[in-house]
């Protein structure tokens, strides 16, 4: 490993701190950092005075969309050495492979595209909305208006992908709201480059002096038991594991409002049909590769586990087998700048993959198993024991005669479903939400984030807003 | 044989040798030595010190051609070392780090579908056990069987297969199957275990009772031995084992409260869902361990006043012998034991901090000089005793591997290394016993400063666990505090 000794900087709006550092290891790839310490600078990092605010509601929305879009021309690592840092870090620290990374960190303009923003926004939110009070009629001597205001909010961001860190700095925008960027271990220092770009972008600018990154080791109580009060923030926005979620929930009170991006599994559907010939079978194959192999398989909207309707019996688990194998090609076949070999293979992973491996085939049969990925094909009606820790492109393919089975098997849990063919997804819809199932795709299609907003049932944009209501009286 | 006249209380040694062997079973006895290479189990008959000053090269040698004879034995027995042997492209081993490649997961013992528990499919369980064991299976009776507990008596009872079960604390337990083989070298493992480097082998157990910290019927390694000191040694007098809790370590207890947390953490499964069978039974354990506070000060009591000046067996681990010395503390008594009584302590301190001094003031409160130390894990038939420098050392029948712990390949046999430990029991005849650890270890090929031969161990062991998440060691020593956990979980949950 060359590089080390990185020096991840505290940046409060629109002030670099590079001051009072301390060492931390980071998470995997054995690197470790210097960042400031944060408990010595609270007193400037919280946001004690809303009224600082209203500089964000002299800018119009459209003026919002041309910061952001001039941002994203400045973003890729090619022409912005700070970002080429941030890229470089995460090569040591991310479960993707430098070929992702890169083709991640260059499109990053593509993210804050003023169309794309736009349509986010329009959808999630309303323009009108958050640029004035709308109207809204009702029954009898009342008129009220409504507008969204921004918020002051920490943003605890995930590390598996750097966009996380972008995606927060835009809705921050949009939202005219004050963001503090805590930042993961396992990407310390992307968003401290996309502020610093703000910063030599436009160092006054009302979006660059509403956005703060920080990192601290989660669970420093020296930093969360004094920030996270109703007196400096409004709202947590908190991405990641389950002991993190429950660890911030022990601060949410009155007056702080917890937005939880919890951590998900994804899975997938397929009938019958796509058992129709040889042909469709390996189109069914190379759409599953992609929600299963894209990102390898690091996302929470990637396939893990895939319900089969091939049928249980001795002939349907053939099919099975047929398709074990194509899919497997197909993950092999899939380009670089989306899908590789593991990076960092899960030891407990590759120890239950073996242990299947050298069982035999009674109950599972396995295509793989290195780092390249593997399938696992279930010889029963059930996943693997160990499913919510398939990762390393490793897939679970469960034979099942009826689509009922995974039916009952979705949770509150489940975030995405790809569902192949379509009439089956619009078969199973409403029974897969009301039993906790938050998003249903078209098969191949469970990687991207279309701009509807919604996100696994949560409504972040929406919820990132303070809805203010204004009534009037009028005169009888 | 008839002596003589007033010779009569005097009989010809031989046949002295033979009555002590008839009165005391697992004492060292006379082997051949040139039957190692094909009978390595042998070695463990001849005495400890016999054992431990052989030289390295000749074990080397033994091993050698012993590990080829296991490999060759079991390859075609045992499905999961064939497809790994095929896998690593080995199919003879030229030297003894080959073998290194030849070394199971821990995995390959749960790699089981956990349905086939819930489903009370014992039959299919049966069949994937089969696998790991060249005992016949096929008579073990599984009809009715709607309890993990019942299956492993059932497996006991009808095929002489004790399964060694971990504590589960991911609700999976693994299944190590320990035959009848090995069952018959238990006992004398346990005395190797007790007699300690340098000292003289310990004669007139059969009269020396054992105290259990746990519970009466335990299947882990320490219940392997209660149960070989029953039947071996006290002919089947069970007032000879005092133990803490008279009722079972349950299998059941121990992989329902792991089951149901981490279906409780994925928000899959809640109490309500559990059969009401399996509930009454844990109602049971539940009160049971309601109990144990004061079942365990009366045991105190009891152990204190009627074996005081006793000359008694027992083992455990630091915490354990920790907690019997506050019970005497407490109750003002100290030195109450035998000087010639045999304590053995493996497994360290399981995670707890102890007072400062506890090496001298636990050996102090049971009225011995040095607590005799030892180094091992359930997937072996013996322990690795401690010498007066201070290092673990390998009995010859301990084929020892030093694996680097990413990529699994050993270092060279020569000098001193870090890493993950492996090892081959070349003792064990009905299982493939080649298994990679959980446990960081320094590990020196070479002669050691006490002047016996390596491979030896440092004492600064640790766990690999804490960073790949998950504990799920079988362990002796550890189970009845992961039984308490266990059921403190369940009696919580609504």
């Amino acid at each position: 490993m060359t590089d080390h000794g990185f020096r991840v900087p505290l940046v409060i709006r629109g002030e670099v701190i590079e001051e009072d550092a301390v060492s931390h290891g980071g998470r995997g790839g054995g690197i470790s950092f210097t960042a400031p310490d944060v408990a010595a600078y609270l007193g400037k990092l919280a946001l004690s005075t809303p009224s600082s605010m209203s500089d964000l509601y002299a800018l119009r929305m459209e003026e919002i969309f041309e910061f952001l879009s001039e941002l994203g021309r400045r973003l890729p690592p090619s022409r912005n050495p700070w970002m080429e840092e941030a890229f470089r870090i995460s090569c040591h620290t991310s479960g993707l492979g430098a070929d992702i990374l890169r083709a991640m960190y260059e499109n990053m303009d593509r993210m804050l595209d003023p169309g794309s923003l736009r349509e986010a926004a329009e959808n999630s939110i309303g323009i009108d909305y958050l640029e004035n009070w709308v109207e809204i009629p009702l029954e009898g001597p009342l008129t009220a208006r409504v507008r969204a205001f921004g918020a002051r909010a920490v943003h605890i961001v995930a590390g598996n992908a750097p966009g996380t860190s972008l995606l927060t700095v835009a809705r921050n925008a949009i939202t005219r709201s004050d963001a503090i960027i805590k930042t993961p271990s396992n990407d310390p220092l992307t968003a401290a480059a996309i502020a610093r770009t703000m910063i030599d972008m436009a160092p006054d600018h009302p979006l660059t002096r509403h956005l703060s990154v920080a990192y601290w080791k989660g669970g420093d109580e020296r930093v969360e038991e004094k920030l996270y009060t109703s007196g400096n923030i409004e709202k947590i926005v908190a991405w990641g594991g389950m002991a993190s979620i429950k660890h911030i929930a022990k601060y949410v009170q009155p007056g702080i409002e917890l937005v939880a991006l919890d951590p998900k599994l994804s899975s997938t559907i397929i009938g019958r049909e796509a058992f129709a010939d040889e042909e469709t079978l390996a189109r069914v194959a190379g759409a599953l590769a992609l929600d299963g192999g894209g990102l390898n398989q690091e996302g929470c909207v990637n396939a893990r586990v895939v319900w089969v309707e091939s049928g249980t019996d001795k002939a349907g688990l053939e099919r099975l087998s047929r398709f074990g194998q194509l899919v497997y090609e197909a993950i092999q076949a899939l380009p670089p700048q989306i899908s590789g070999p593991a990076v960092r293979m899960d030891p407990a992973l590759a120890d239950e993959v073996s242990a299947l491996r050298l069982g035999g085939d009674d109950w599972y049969k396995v295509i793989g198993g290195g780092v390249e990925g593997a399938v696992i094909m279930s010889q029963m009606e059930e996943p693997v024991d160990f499913a919510p820790l398939l990762a390393n492109r490793v897939l679970n393919l469960v034979p099942v005669d009826d689509v009922e089975t995974p039916v009952q098997a979705v949770t509150s849990y489940t975030q995405t479903i790809g569902i192949w063919p379509e009439s089956l997804k619009r078969r199973l819809r409403d029974q897969l939400a009301i039993h906790g199932a938050q998003r249903l795709v078209t098969l191949g299609h469970a990687v991207g984030m279309p701009n509807h907003g919604i996100q696994d049932a949560i409504e972040p944009w929406r919820r990132m807003c303070r809805w203010i209501v204004e009534e009037e009286a009028t005169a009888a | 044989m008839t002596a003589s006249g007033g010779d009569r209380k005097f009989l010809p040694f031989e046949a002295q040798e033979k009555d002590r062997i008839l009165a005391e079973a697992g004492i060292s006895r006379v082997v051949n030595a040139a039957s190692f290479e094909e009978h390595p189990e042998e070695m463990f008959w001849q005495p400890l010190d016999v054992s431990l000053s052989m030289p390295a090269e000749e074990v080397s040698r033994i091993q050698l051609h012993a590990v080829r004879k296991r490999f060759e034995e079991l390859r075609d027995h045992l499905p999961p070392l064939r497809n790994l042997a095929s896998e690593q492209g080995i199919t003879q081993i030229a030297t003894l780090n080959d073998a290194a490649a030849l070394l199971f997961k821990h995995s390959v013992y749960k790699s089981y579908p956990v349905s086939l528990i819930e489903k009370n499919r014992y039959d299919r369980l049966t069949q994937w056990l089969s696998n790991l064991t060249t005992v016949d299976l096929s008579h073990v009776q599984t009809n009715g069987i709607e309890s993990i507990d019942d299956w492993l008596d059932a497996v006991n009872r009808d095929a002489g297969v004790r399964i060694i079960h971990t504590t589960g604390t991911s609700g999976k337990l693994s299944f190590l199957p320990r035959g009848p083989a090995e069952a018959s070298r238990q006992l004398r493992s346990g005395r190797l275990s007790q007699q300690g480097i340098g000292r003289p082998e310990p004669t007139g157990l059969d009269q020396v009772p054992t105290i259990v910290l746990g519970n009466r019927v335990m299947y882990n390694g320490y219940g392997a031995m209660v149960e070989a000191l029953l039947h071996d040694l006290y002919h089947g007098d069970e007032a000879m084992i005092l133990a803490m809790n008279p009722g079972r370590l349950s299998a059941d207890v121990l992989s329902l409260a792991g089951r149901l947390a981490a279906a409780g953490n994925r928000g899959e499964l809640g109490r309500s869902q559990v059969s009401p069978a399996i509930l009454n039974r844990l109602d049971a354990f539940v009160a049971a361990q309601k109990e144990g506070p004061a079942r365990r000060a009366r045991f105190f009591d009891e152990i204190f006043d009627r074996l005081a000046g006793k000359r008694v067996m027992m083992s455990g681990n630091w915490s354990m012998y920790h907690e019997m010395a506050e019970a005497g503390r407490q109750r003002g008594v100290n030195g109450i034991f035998a000087p010639d009584s045999l304590f053995l302590c493996a497994g360290g301190t399981k995670g707890a901090t102890l007072p400062d001094g506890y090496r001298e003031t636990i050996p102090e409160f049971l009225g011995i000089s040095v607590l005799n130390e030892l180094y091992g894990m359930s997937e072996m038939t013996a322990l690795m005793p401690k010498c007066g420098a201070g290092k673990y050392h390998a009995l010859p029948w301990m084929l020892l591997f030093l694996l680097d712990p990413e990529t699994g390949q050993p270092a060279p046999r020569n000098g001193t290394h870090t890493g993950r430990f492996g090892v081959i029991d070349l003792s064990i005849e009905t299982r493939w016993a080649g298994i990679v650890s959980g446990d960081e270890v320094t590990m020196t090929f070479g002669r050691c400063a006490c002047g016996l031969d390596g491979p030896f161990l440092d004492t600064d062991i640790r766990r690999y666990s804490e960073k790949e998440g998950g504990d799920d060691k079988i362990t002796c020593a550890g189970a009845p505090q992961a039984h308490d956990n266990a059921l403190a979980f369940l009696a919580e949950m609504d």
